[in-house]
């Protein structure tokens, strides 16, 4: 089966002589349709170039970049095949969603990339409004401003954004480690359920390996710009190969070792 | 009994009229205790430890209750005595390491700064006494690093040197506000241990304020479980991560994805945090509580033993 996103030994330096950085060094990768891929890493292993990358915002340096078969890149110049095709979610959703804009021209802006029949198509009221209750909100709180939300609520607002042009890929960055455990939780219930409802592909980024073992079937671990171990969450989480994974692990489970689980908590109770 | 926090209530004063941060808070903390403030934004756990201090914004009001620390209450020192206490007898970490430090300043002269403030040392044995601090909060090639200005080390070692700088005195306890929620995950570790090294080293008691329950199991004796500007749940942290008394707490370990089975949802906490300007009658949390009764919205339950462990207490009618 052809994967959906294949990166073929993609590197990216930044600056030149003296202040040269290698930020992400020859990544092979491959993403396939339906797949919720993982990227854990830490700050400054490279997940987020590589995000950048995929998106359109950074030229690789080396190496190519796929999207069912096809390159998104020709040299320095992004040429996806269908815009709206991929979409991204960012970590703050405070600087992600622009103060001055009203929730519904956040939500329309990314048709402005496709053709005026597919904007009309797609941006239609009854979808917008279908759109803005499917994540939660209100359809009279689409002529509120940013500010007048919380921050699960606006990460709401940045996952319709994203939806909006029916992208069938969609790069979520940190999408919840600026939330309250809480919020959290309903934040990622609710794209598990849009990822089987738009039947989407996901490349997760987190630094949270618990939120990428729920969320992801399949992982890479990134550490110095290089891939150090991939393949399906439960290899990853129970046998670990790599001296790093494990580390990142060992930070993983304080309340396993403190001998806490769910079972022992009653949270049966809880369900409604 | 090192510290003693009683029936504090703090008011801020906004457009939008009163918001009652902080209702009727108690615990209490020993000497060389290591304790754990839990809770959500908005909890309170923040405004507690700038209350102790005596950091509140102007706009706060301490409308009710007491601090006892040593015995003496420090809400009512003056600034002076106050400015005494901070920093000699109590230490603060925050959570942002580069706003703590001074940017144009290097590390070692800001360590031999503070370090001369609070004892009578020359300044060629405070630089010498800056370096062997750095050296204690395992920062290699200290003197080195002494040399070097902020902007100059990663997050993880800023934070190293904050450690330094409020232990330098040393205190007796040490407030700290999610002093590892800015690291990466490995480098937090290491912060954690330094930090449990240090206290057991030199008797310092922490009390350590984050939303991380994980970071609780790891480091603290005890547990205060806040909500909405009230203590929930206290108690040793096994009795209350084994068996939370309080929904609330339950709510909270349930809602981590740490145990979850990928084939089913998350148990998320319905609804929103309560309108604080406007506190309820009742119990904080009744509003998203599954469990709660006709009482639970009309009476505020009080911090009460939970099955008769007197160390463990929950505010919950339904116990």
């Amino acid at each position: 089966m052809q994967p959906l996103i294949e990166l073929k030994s993609v590197s990216k330096t930044y600056g030149s002589g003296k202040k040269r950085f290698q930020a992400v060094t020859d990544i092979n990768l491959t993403i396939q349709k339906g797949e919720s891929f993982g990227l854990i890493g830490e700050s400054g292993s490279g997940k987020s170039t590589l995000a950048k990358m995929l998106i359109g915002l950074e030229p690789p340096s080396s190496g190519t970049i796929e999207l069912a078969g096809k390159p998104l890149w020709e040299g320095d110049k992004f040429k996806p095949q269908r815009p709206g095709e991929m979409q991204i979610v960012f970590q703050d959703p405070q600087s992600s969603l622009d103060p001055r804009m009203t929730v519904k021209e956040i939500i329309l802006e990314p048709l402005y990339a496709l053709s005026a029949g597919e904007r009309k198509q797609k941006g239609s009221m009854e979808r917008l409004q279908q759109l803005i209750t499917r994540v939660g909100l209100k359809t009279d709180q689409l002529s509120r401003y940013p500010h007048e939300f919380s921050g699960g609520q606006r990460q709401r607002i940045a996952i319709a954004r994203a939806l909006i042009t029916e992208p069938k890929f969609v790069i979520l960055d940190e999408p919840t480690s600026a939330l309250d455990v809480s919020v959290q939780a309903n934040v990622l219930n609710l794209l598990k359920e849009l990822k089987h409802e738009h039947q989407l592909t996901y490349l997760f980024i987190s630094h949270n390996m618990s939120v990428i073992r729920y969320m992801c079937d399949q992982t890479a671990v990134m550490y110095k710009g290089e891939i150090v171990e991939t393949g399906p969450i439960e290899d990853i989480f129970q046998h670990p190969r790599q001296a790093y994974t494990k580390t990142l692990l060992s930070s993983l489970h304080p309340l396993q070792a403190a001998g806490v689980n769910q079972a022992e908590n009653h949270s049966n109770e809880l369900s409604p | 009994m090192l510290l003693e926090i009683k029936e504090l209530s703090v008011e801020f004063q906004s457009i939008q009229g009163k918001l009652q941060a902080l209702k009727n808070v108690s615990f209490s903390m020993d000497e060389g205790e290591i304790i754990g403030v839990v809770g959500e934004s908005g909890s309170g756990k923040s405004v507690t430890a700038l209350s102790i201090l005596g950091l509140l914004e102007k706009n706060a009001k301490i409308t009710q209750g007491s601090v006892f620390y040593k015995g003496k209450d420090v809400l009512r020192l003056g600034r002076k005595e106050q400015q005494q206490l901070r920093g000699k007898e109590i230490g603060m970490v925050f959570q942002e390491p580069m706003t703590a430090l001074h940017p144009t300043m290097r590390i070692g002269d800001q360590l031999a700064g503070v370090i001369k403030r609070h004892r009578q040392v020359s300044s060629k044995e405070a630089a010498q006494l800056a370096i062997r601090s750095l050296a204690e909060v395992h920062i290699d090639h200290p003197e080195l690093v002494a040399g070097k200005y902020p902007f100059e080390l990663s997050g993880g070692m800023r934070q190293r040197v904050v450690i330094a700088l409020a232990m330098s005195a040393p205190p007796t306890l040490l407030i700290a506000d999610e002093p590892t929620t800015a690291l990466d995950v490995t480098i937090q570790d290491e912060i954690l241990k330094l930090m449990k090294e240090l206290s057991v080293k030199r008797g310092t008691a922490i009390m350590f304020i984050t939303h991380d329950l994980g970071v609780v199991a790891r480091l603290c004796n005890r547990v205060i479980v806040m909500y909405a500007g009230e203590v929930m749940e206290t108690g040793i942290t096994s009795d209350v991560l084994h068996r939370p008394a309080h929904p609330y707490t339950r709510a909270l370990i349930g809602a981590l994805p740490d145990w979850a089975d990928p084939n089913e949802p998350l148990s998320a906490i319905p609804g929103e945090t309560p309108n604080l300007f406007n506190r309820p009658a009742g119990c904080v949390f009744a509003d998203r509580c599954p469990q709660a009764l006709p009482l639970c919205r009309e009476d505020r339950p009080a911090l009460e033993a939970y099955q008769d462990n007197q160390e463990h207490r929950v505010a919950c009618w339904v116990r």
